[in-house]
């Protein structure tokens, strides 16, 4: 057995959308990923309907997704995505801390995780590759 | 004018203590810096006066971040840092790789995202005390100084407000913020009785 077919190792390869209209929010996730996965392959939307558009070519083996943002919330873009990537892990990443935003979360069966973007929140994101 | 009673004074310091204490952490883990906060202050006032409460005769340029919250209250919070210092605060989110002319350009659009976070961590964290929920405008950052911030101008004289104020410190920089929220009658109903809720649960 190769290290491809052992699960989710360090020379994993893996493909990570993140959705975020804030760019700087963007930049920091591309940051702090990139030194601990140099080889992943990044893909940014700045809205739930970039993310739509870029999930019809690519198939990211994880998305992580912001609510407010203009045009579509995150939490309406998670269906889509779903549609688009059935294998696809995909978590909510906001500032939006709201016990009613977590639970609307869990009912469509996506993670998670509060902002600010440090190495520890995005930590907690990359965790649900694993489960 | 409404008046508050003591234990609803109490509970309503204590629910944005808790709060701001959740946007403190944010900002803390952000800057990797400890913060530090005063205690919450509450002021009725007419609404052309929280400018100046909130400035005094400071004329010097600050960087607002407002967002409108709307739930069993509205209300306008806006944080607040001097402009002369947030391109240092950017420098403390982002790093240390990027050149001014970089930190420069992205400036307003870091702010905006800090004041999200933080206003979001605040309000995010009353909903969840007062069992509530609140939706949001998206941040939008503004620069000037004193009332264009507030932009309380195109206010009636009469209008009173609720201003709830906390100042607060990235110590070892000497930088001071505010956060703020303003609330006018109609919205100050609303928030003395998710205050009354707050009270009654944890009489139970």
């Amino acid at each position: 057995m190769d290290d491809e077919d052992e699960g989710i190792g360090m020379s994993d390869r893996k493909t990570y959308l993140f959705v975020d209209d804030s760019r700087v929010s963007r930049m920091k996730i591309r940051q702090v990923v990139l030194q601990k996965h140099p080889d992943w392959e990044l893909l940014e939307a700045a809205s739930g309907e970039e993310a739509h558009a870029k999930t019809a070519t690519a198939a990211p083996d994880l998305i992580s997704i912001d609510i407010n943002m203009p045009g579509m919330s995150g939490l309406d873009a998670v269906d889509q995505l779903r549609k688009n990537c059935p294998a696809a892990k995909i978590v909510v990443l906001s500032g939006n801390i709201q016990d009613s935003m977590r639970a609307k979360a869990v009912e469509l069966g996506v993670g998670f995780v509060e902002k600010p973007i440090t190495e520890a929140s995005l930590a907690k994101v990359l965790a649900f590759l694993d489960q | 004018m409404i008046a508050l009673s003591e234990d609803q004074t109490d509970a309503l310091v204590e629910i944005f203590n808790i709060s701001i204490g959740r946007a403190a952490a944010a900002l803390s883990s952000m800057v990797n810096e400890e913060i530090a906060l005063s205690v919450p202050s509450l002021e009725f006032m007419p609404v052309r006066a929280a400018g100046k409460r909130l400035y005094g005769d400071n004329a010097q340029p600050i960087c607002g971040v407002t967002q409108h919250f709307d739930g069993p209250f509205q209300t306008e919070a806006i944080l607040m840092f001097p402009k002369d210092r947030s391109l240092e605060i950017v420098r403390m989110m982002l790093g240390e790789s990027y050149s001014v002319d970089e930190l420069s350009e992205l400036e307003q659009e870091a702010m905006g995202e800090i004041g999200n976070i933080l206003l979001n961590a605040c309000i995010g964290s009353i909903a969840n005390i007062t069992e509530s929920h609140f939706d949001s405008t998206l941040p939008e950052v503004r620069l000037g100084v004193g009332d264009d911030l507030l932009r309380v101008n195109d206010k009636s004289e009469t209008d009173s407000v609720l201003l709830i104020y906390i100042d607060f410190a990235i110590a070892t920089r000497t930088i001071q913020g505010y956060m703020a929220f303003m609330m006018d009658v109609p919205s100050i109903n609303g928030l003395i009785e998710s205050v009354d809720r707050f009270l009654a649960a944890a009489a139970a």
